[in-house]
Parts: C-alpha cells; sequence; structure tokens
C-alpha cells in the first residue's frame, strides 16, 4: 500500500495542476473568509469585550434608562450551509534518506488542503461534504478527492448512522489524520499512521453506526461500528515492473470502543479493523520474457497476476490522557497481513505480523505556544524484531525508530507554525526503491504552516 | 449548651447550605443558564450541559431538538463555562472542535456576539440554550438551576 513517484508524467502533472487550483482557491477562500471573521459573526452590536479575568461589563438594561431608546438587538442565525477549510504548506528535508519517494531527500512541497461544506437537512439530519487535495515532496500528487461525503442522522444520542464515504475510525487519531490544526505534530507517529497508507486508510464507502452512553457513575462509553469498501486510487500505489490494472477491497468491516473513565480526561479504547484487497496486475513485457525465459512461467503467460490481501487484520490498543495543558497518549497495534498470488512458484504466500506502538506527550507552555515530542517504533516482523531473517539485507531494515520533538505558534486563531525534528534508527518506513542502499541512522526535519476557517 | 461562636457557626453554615440548596444558580461560576421560556425544564446538570454544547446530547426530553448557543470568545464567561461544565481548557475546545468539523461530526454551536442577542435567541427558538454572565438581563428568558 506504499505510494510512490510515478513514471507516469501526465497523471502527475494533472495531479499537480489540480493540487495548484485548489490551493489558490482554499487561499483566496481563507483570505476572504477570515478578514470577514467567523462564519457565526452575526452584524449583532456587540457588548464591551472583557478581556479574561476581568469581570463582565455591567448589562445597562432599557429600563434603567428609560429616556434612551432601548438597542435593537438581533439573534444570531446560524448559516444554513456552513463552510469550512485548510490548507497547509511547508517545506521537509532528510540527512540521508528518500523519506517520501525517490529524489525526496527534500522538498519545498508538503501542501495540504481541504475544504468543506455541511447542513442540517432536516431535525438530527446532517449532510456533509469534504474535498482534499495534497502534494507531498515525489509522493505522487494526489487530484482532489473526496475526504468524505455522507449523510448522518442522529437519532438519540447512544444511536446514530451515517451512510456514504466515511472517515474510518482507527486508534485515537485516525479520523484527524490530515487536519494538522488539531494537533501537535506535523507527522502523527509514523508506526501506527504511516503517510503512504493515508489514502487507503482514511475512510470508506459504505455504512457506520454510532453513538454514546453513559454508564451510571463509570463514565461513558463511545462505540462505533461499520461496513463498508476501500476506495483505492490506482496512484496510491506502489508498482513496480507492472500496471495496476485495479485495486478492489472486497470489504472492510470493523469496531471502536473507548471508555472515558471517570478521571477527567482520560480514555482508553481498541479498534479492530478487517479488509481483503485484491491488486490486479498486467506485468511489464520485459518482465514476462525474462520470467519465461527462467521457466517460472508457462510461455503462454499472459502476464497477468493478482495479488490477494486476504485479509488484512489491524487492531490497535489506545490510551489518551488530557489534563490542563498536558496530552499523554499511547497505542499499540499489530497489523496481520495474508497475501497469496496467482503465481506461487514465484511469489510464494506469505504471512506478515507488524508490531506498531509509540508514547507522547505535549505540553502548552503560553496560550500560544505548545511542544512536545513522542517515541514511534514499527517492525515488520513482532517475531523478528532484530531483523535476523535473511529476507533483511541489512537488520535495521527491520525496524524504525522515530524521536520527534516538535514545537506550535499559532499566530491566531486561525494559522498556526510548526518546527519538527525527527531522529531516525532503522528504515523500514521507507520506500524501498527509492532507498536502495539506506542509512540506517538519519534525521527529518519538517517546517509547516495551517491556515484554517 | 453550645458555646455561641459554635453556635454562629452552625448557623452561617445552615443558612449557607439552604440558600445553596433553594438556588442552584448560586453553584455556578459567573454564569446562569437561560432557556425559552416555554421551556418545562426547571434544573439540568452539567453532564447535559456538557453533551448538549458538545452537540452529543439532541433533545430535550419532550423531544424538542436542543440548540445551544455560545458567547464569542472574547467573554471571560465562555471560558468559565467551558472549564466549568465543558470541562476542556480552551485549546482542549480548540482542538475538538478542529477534529468534529473536518472529520464532519459536526459544527460548534453559532455564537452570540453579546449576551443580549444570545437571550433574543432563546426567545425565538423553542428548544434553545445559553448561559449569560451571571448579573446579565435575562428578560423573559427562563432562568433554570444547573446541578
Amino acid at each position: 500500500m506504499d505510494g510512490k513517484r510515478s513514471s507516469d508524467s501526465d497523471v502527475t502533472a494533472r495531479g499537480r495542476a489540480w493540487a495548484q487550483s485548489v490551493r489558490v482557491a482554499i487561499a483566496v477562500a481563507v483570505l476572504g473568509l477570515t478578514s470577514a471573521g467567523s462564519v457565526f459573526a452575526q452584524p449583532v452590536p456587540a457588548a464591551p469585550p472583557d478581556a479574561p479575568g476581568q469581570p463582565e461589563p455591567p448589562t445597562v438594561t432599557a429600563a434603567a434608562q428609560p429616556a434612551v431608546p432601548a438597542p435593537v438587538v438581533v439573534p444570531p442565525r446560524p448559516p444554513r450551509v456552513q463552510i469550512h477549510g485548510f490548507a497547509s504548506e511547508g517545506a521537509f528535508a532528510s540527512t540521508a534518506n528518500d523519506y517520501l519517494g525517490s529524489a525526496a531527500r527534500g522538498s519545498l512541497e508538503l501542501f495540504e488542503g481541504g475544504i468543506n461544506f455541511s447542513t442540517e437537512v432536516a431535525e438530527r439530519l446532517r449532510a456533509g461534504v469534504q474535498l482534499f487535495a495534497r502534494d507531498l515532496g515525489a509522493l505522487r500528487d494526489a487530484a482532489p478527492r473526496l475526504d468524505w461525503a455522507y449523510l448522518d442522522y442522529r437519532w438519540r444520542p447512544w444511536l446514530g448512522l451515517r451512510a456514504g464515504v466515511i472517515r474510518m475510525p482507527f486508534g485515537l487519531y485516525n479520523e484527524y489524520v490530515d487536519i494538522d490544526a488539531a494537533r501537535l505534530p506535523i507527522l502523527l507517529p509514523e508506526s501506527v499512521y504511516p503517510v503512504r497508507d493515508r489514502d487507503v486508510l482514511l475512510s470508506h464507502t459504505g455504512f457506520s453506526i454510532y453513538g454514546s452512553r453513559e454508564i451510571g457513575g463509570g463514565g461513558e462509553l463511545e462505540y462505533q461500528a461499520w461496513l463498508g469498501a476501500l476506495t483505492i486510487e490506482r496512484e496510491a500505489l506502489d508498482v513496480v515492473g507492472a500496471t495496476l490494472d485495479s485495486a478492489q477491497s472486497k470489504y472492510v468491516a470493523g469496531g471502536q470502543l473507548f471508555w472515558h473513565t471517570p478521571l477527567d480526561g482520560l480514555r482508553v479504547g481498541a479498534t479492530v479493523l478487517r479488509t481483503s484487497i485484491d491488486f490486479r496486475l498486467t506485468l511489464a513485457r520485459e518482465t514476462v520474457a525474462a520470467l519465461i525465459m527462467a521457466g517460472y512461467v508457462a510461455p503462454s503467460f499472459d502476464g497477468k497476476l493478482v495479488v490477494s490481501q486476504r485479509p488484512d487484520t489491524l487492531v490497535v490498543g489506545s490510551a489518551e490522557y488530557a489534563r490542563g495543558d498536558w496530552l499523554l497518549a499511547a497505542e499499540y497495534s499489530r497489523w496481520f497481513k495474508r497475501q497469496r498470488t496467482t503465481l506461487p512458484a514465484l511469489l510464494p504466500t506469505f504471512e506478515e505480523d507488524g508490531e506498531r506502538f509509540y508514547a507522547m506527550a505535549t505540553t502548552r507552555l503560553a496560550p500560544r505556544l505548545e511542544t512536545g515530542g513522542y517515541y514511534s517504533v514499527y517492525h515488520v516482523d513482532a517475531g523478528d524484531r532484530g531483523g535476523h531473517d535473511p529476507r533483511f539485507t541489512e537488520p535495521f531494515h527491520a525496524f524504525q525508530r522515530d524521536l520527534a520533538a516538535t514545537l506550535r505558534f499559532d499566530v491566531n486563531d486561525h494559522w498556526l507554525w510548526k518546527l519538527e525534528g525527527h531522529f531516525m534508527d532503522g528504515t523500514a518506513s521507507l520506500p524501498q526503491l527509492a532507498n536502495p542502499d539506506p542509512a540506517r541512522y538519519w534525521g527529518l526535519f519538517l517546517l509547516r504552516t495551517t491556515v484554517t476557517f | 449548651m453550645a458555646r455561641p461562636g459554635i453556635h454562629l457557626l452552625l448557623t452561617v453554615c445552615t443558612a449557607a447550605t439552604l440558600r445553596a440548596a433553594a438556588d442552584p444558580i448560586a453553584a455556578t461560576d459567573g454564569y446562569k443558564v437561560v432557556v425559552n421560556p416555554g421551556n418545562p425544564v426547571t434544573a439540568v446538570d452539567r453532564a447535559f450541559l456538557r453533551e448538549a454544547y458538545l452537540r452529543r446530547a439532541t433533545d430535550w426530553t419532550g423531544g424538542e431538538p436542543i440548540r445551544p448557543i455560545d458567547l464569542a470568545t472574547r467573554f471571560a464567561v465562555r471560558e468559565r463555562f467551558a472549564a466549568d461544565v465543558l470541562r476542556k481548557t480552551p485549546a482542549q475546545l480548540k482542538r475538538y472542535w478542529n477534529q468534529q468539523i473536518f472529520s464532519g461530526k459536526g459544527v460548534p454551536p453559532p455564537e452570540a456576539e453579546s449576551p443580549a442577542a444570545a437571550v433574543a435567541y432563546v426567545l425565538g427558538n423553542p428548544g434553545a440554550i445559553a448561559y449569560v454572565p451571571i448579573d446579565a438581563d435575562t428578560g423573559r428568558a427562563k432562568v433554570i438551576g444547573v446541578r
């Protein structure tokens, strides 16, 4: 499920042009809306503002000043259609390895943008849609796509139903993985939230039910369950020596349960997700010829190949504690993959048990200044954390340990800057084709600014 | 026979307790909660208020949709209400709404530019609920208790 730099320059150029158009549109929208203020702002005569910590301004009533006409007070009228958006731009540089595909040791392309529209269609029934575009270094640019688009009927607090293209819960943050303003790190821990899997794991097309329920004095349970199919863009996948004809997800099903404990700010939970994907490929002519010459396939072999991941099962346990200016989070995840192909002699069936975990702490140093860091670990095979198996040409290809630190400065409620550094040991998350001889120890530095409205 | 000092202390404590029981808004941190005069509710607990303002509770007991309204961020009472009822700092609340907005799960309550505008909104919407500074004029809106 790795992304890659495409050899198809037309598609890349088209995606880049789309991203550029969306970037301009969002910038214009941001400038327009932030200068106009919040979409909630109404032309209501305002009372004198009071600074935080100061007493409220006394309310002067018409009765107290009978000689002065009472001011006309207009109640707020929420807009029928809510429009919100975000745009992030930045840069990154790696000290040694190509982080996002070939020739990507550094780039000024770290763009993500989205704009959404939502409205209350009827009582308890909401409809919304979000368009998203990105341009991340050499990672293949994605044309603007539907990030989510669904109907949401919340019948009761304990039962709601969504249908459409729906954000997929996984762990604490997968539903919010591209919302830079809603977190401290620029890159969420790569072990549990790999950036190259974003397009595959972010959303599904189908149904979900959700709700929350108080459990007496024992806190609250929050739950979601979903069934649908993944939407896998062809360009989201890393294929070399072949053409990807299609990537079909038979299904994706999952459930998530969080317990908001009686201790304020502490929640713990788990998510299970299971899917099945068939990748249909056509091998390149020279690859087919080489296979025939080597005797791996019959002379009549037409180059068609099906790679099936049946199933992929992802589980994650999560804990988060927010108290005052502090936020502590930790997650432990296992990704079980069983892969087989229609050419077992060439590509035998294999099973993989990836282990992923991290711990993160953030704190606010001042009202607009936040800092923090995390330590994130990815083992390709939980049974071989040291990389002793011969399939790892170097032991450090079997793991990646990432120590990261971030500084965030909020210029105002709609504009922020972030600076981040990563110190890596291992190369398991790197795109292998772009890094034939990677360095074990390397650093990654990122700068990003984001506006939201 | 109790000494006068202790007797006086007991009297003061008892009076304070009775006053708090009779005047539930005395327990709030500088705000009072108002609803439409047609709303039969006389008091709500903080858990309900929290669910309503985080847009997780949908209806009043009678089935009327809950329509909470916030005050603009420049009002200090907003921060006190968020700490006392929502149990969130301003930064936590901002993060929560960013997550809700950009994942499509919901949008925050509308904001009133003044307590008077919040009261006007409550008077114009049967299911509305607002908090205003404790000394604000609430007009015909109904002040309810907070448990």
